[in-house]
């Protein structure tokens, strides 16, 4: 004869409680992990607008030798000297970025090591007229990747982006921190025109454009041989183009689509 | 200017204010080298003129092509002026194209890639312009850091690369691809180049400073011999070996070889069995020689100083075995890559 509510017996009873906090405990934290990895990837949009590159590494990169940072069609950049390349940045007066991200795709391991995400972001790029930590001489062809042209005949950037955040996240000492970061651009133009027109334009000064990312004022290890160079190839890339098919679907859909 | 001259294409890297493709006239009789044009272009780190020299070929030596994570290599037409026109561009199915060579007819060009290892043969068209690539060859699966380094085709029917995914000189048919030997290199060095002359392949590494001499037997039984080995610094030399480009002169009586740390070019004189004795060391005017090339009738060579931002010219004394450097020299952008014609008389 049962004695608990229901048809159940009382062990039955606390083992379903125990099982269903268990459940519950394991959703919090669930939610916990995705809430703190937001907020993290919150951090990092905000520091972007702020130029505090160096908080970027410092206080949501992992520590991991094993950093890789992949931007566009750039190649992978391992180890942190080269990820740190990317965000340490010479302050120069009318540079800014910014992003704004989109409301992420997240997916939590059930052991809650690690975590993959996916954003959106609209994003502006702006400058005054300086490339990278170098300002361009009168010569340099890569002043045609500056966009417009001021009153006073000054050129300067002023883009408009959409990308696309592929991040791999990693418990480490009780926090999340990005693990590998794939940047992805839809499209990016100057704010008077339109991707489409730009799309092919843009295509002399990419190159260019992806190398400069990675400049940065710090010295280069002796083990660079002077140059911040790719440690592999590109893993995949799509920007629009008028003649391409859509192809941008995040590695982690297409792998649940997959399975 | 006198009334014949030599015509010289200067691919830079894309820095220091670099314009792209520089169009160089040197006078034949004063050895002053004149700038006509330059061509936009990105990171043009190999250039190669046909044997005509009509058109020229440029590698992309970049991550990107046309928006495509991809090199690339692009055909330009020569007008009469020595100037580019260009005719397109073809992508290589790997990424920073680092080298770029035209077979003897002119009908294949053959294009290599540092990332992803792969090498593509792109037919020629009518006028100069390239098809797609007939084939695209990946390294061997099983190799972990996949590289290519050289390009270039070996005799009438055969295609070789330097490989560091397996530290290799490997010979492929040049028609389908079909790999036919190889040689690896011993001591796991870093090879770099390799060049053909007569029936002999020297393959020279960057680090340490090493040619491999091999004698080509490909058309009897489709392997390759090692007859010699000997370095390109003598030594006396205690610096260090970062070795770039090695070329033979149109007769194939000299073999030149150049070592950017010490800013210079060993002449080695070419023995009948192949062999090679190095006659004289010719220390450059200028910091970083990244590549150099002979001109056509073999009389001179135009050295790249890369880290100088400079070309120079010098004049080849067959005789000693030396360069002696002529003319002033040029400031060009961050110089990487040279292709040169043979002697042009004037209109």
């Amino acid at each position: 004869m049962k004695e608990g509510k229901g048809d159940f017996s009382p062990e039955e009873w606390r083992r379903k409680i125990e099982e269903r906090v268990l459940e519950l405990e394991n959703k919090t934290k669930k939610l916990e992990a995705e809430r703190a990895i937001a907020n993290l990837m919150g951090r990092y949009a905000f520091y972007c607008g702020a130029g505090e590159g160096e908080r970027i590494i410092t206080e949501l990169w992992t520590k991991s030798e094993e950093a890789s940072l992949e931007y566009g069609a750039s190649g992978v950049y391992r180890e942190l000297w080269k990820v740190r390349a990317f965000y340490l940045k010479k302050a120069i007066p009318g540079v800014m970025t910014t992003v704004s991200f989109s409301t992420p795709y997240l997916r939590v391991s059930q052991d809650l090591k690690s975590a993959t995400g996916v954003w959106m972001a609209f994003s502006t790029e702006t400058d005054a007229g300086d490339l990278g930590v170098v300002k361009p001489l009168e010569a340099d062809t890569r002043r045609v990747l500056l966009s417009s042209t001021g009153k006073d005949g000054k050129r300067y950037r002023a883009e408009i982006l959409l990308q696309k955040y592929e991040v791999e996240f990693r418990m480490e000492e009780g926090e999340w921190r990005i693990y590998s970061l794939h940047v992805s651009e839809y499209f990016r133009c100057p704010y008077d025109r339109d991707w489409v027109r730009y799309a092919a334009e843009r295509f002399v000064t990419d190159g260019m454009w992806l190398e400069s990312l990675f400049e940065s004022p710090e010295p280069l290890p002796p083990c660079s041989h002077g140059e911040n160079l790719p440690s592999e190839a590109s893993t995949e890339h799509w920007q629009y183009a008028p003649d391409r098919l859509p192809g941008a679907l995040p590695v982690v859909l297409r792998e649940e689509r997959e399975s | 200017m006198g009334n014949s001259y030599y015509q010289a294409y200067i691919g830079t890297n894309s820095v220091r204010g670099s314009r792209g493709i520089y169009c160089v006239r040197i006078d034949a009789e004063t050895f002053e080298p004149e700038l006509i044009a330059a061509e936009q272009a990105y990171n043009s780190g190999s250039v190669a003129l046909d044997q005509k020299g009509k058109f020229l070929y440029a590698a992309s030596e970049g991550m990107t092509f046309e928006g495509y994570a991809d090199g690339g290599v692009s055909a330009y037409e020569i007008g009469m002026d020595g100037t580019l026109k260009k005719l397109g561009g073809q992508r290589t199915y790997g990424q920073r194209t680092c080298c770029v060579a035209v077979d003897e007819k002119g009908e294949n060009v053959y294009a290599c890639n540092f990332y992803k290892g792969t090498f593509s043969a792109f037919p020629v068209a009518d006028k100069g312009g390239l098809y797609p690539a007939k084939y695209v060859i990946k390294p061997p699966a099983e190799t972990g850091w996949k590289a290519l380094h050289c390009v270039a085709p070996i005799g009438d029917g055969y295609i070789g690369v330097i490989s560091l995914a397996e530290c290799a000189l490997v010979i492929y048919r040049a028609k389908d691809g079909e790999r036919i030997t190889s040689y690896t290199f011993p001591g796991n060095p870093f090879p770099r180049y390799f060049e053909t002359a007569g029936s002999h392949i020297y393959a020279m590494m960057q680090m340490p400073d090493d040619i491999y001499v091999f004698e080509e037997r490909l058309n009897r039984d489709g392997s390759i011999r090692l007859v010699q080995k000997i370095s390109v610094m003598d030594q006396t030399y205690q610096g260090m070996a970062a070795t770039s480009t090695l070329r033979a002169t149109p007769d194939g009586r000299l073999l030149l070889a150049a070592n950017r740390p010490s800013d210079s070019i060993t002449v080695f004189e070419r023995r009948q069995d192949g062999r090679l004795e190095r006659k004289h060391i010719t220390r450059l005017p200028g910091r970083g020689p990244r590549d150099f090339h002979i001109s056509g009738d073999g009389r001179i060579v135009v050295a790249a100083l890369q880290h100088s931002d400079e070309i120079s010219v010098h004049e080849i004394d067959y005789e000693k075995g030396s360069l002696t450097q002529r003319g002033k020299k040029l400031s060009i952008p961050s110089p990487a890559a040279v292709a040169i014609s043979g002697r042009i008389k004037m209109e």
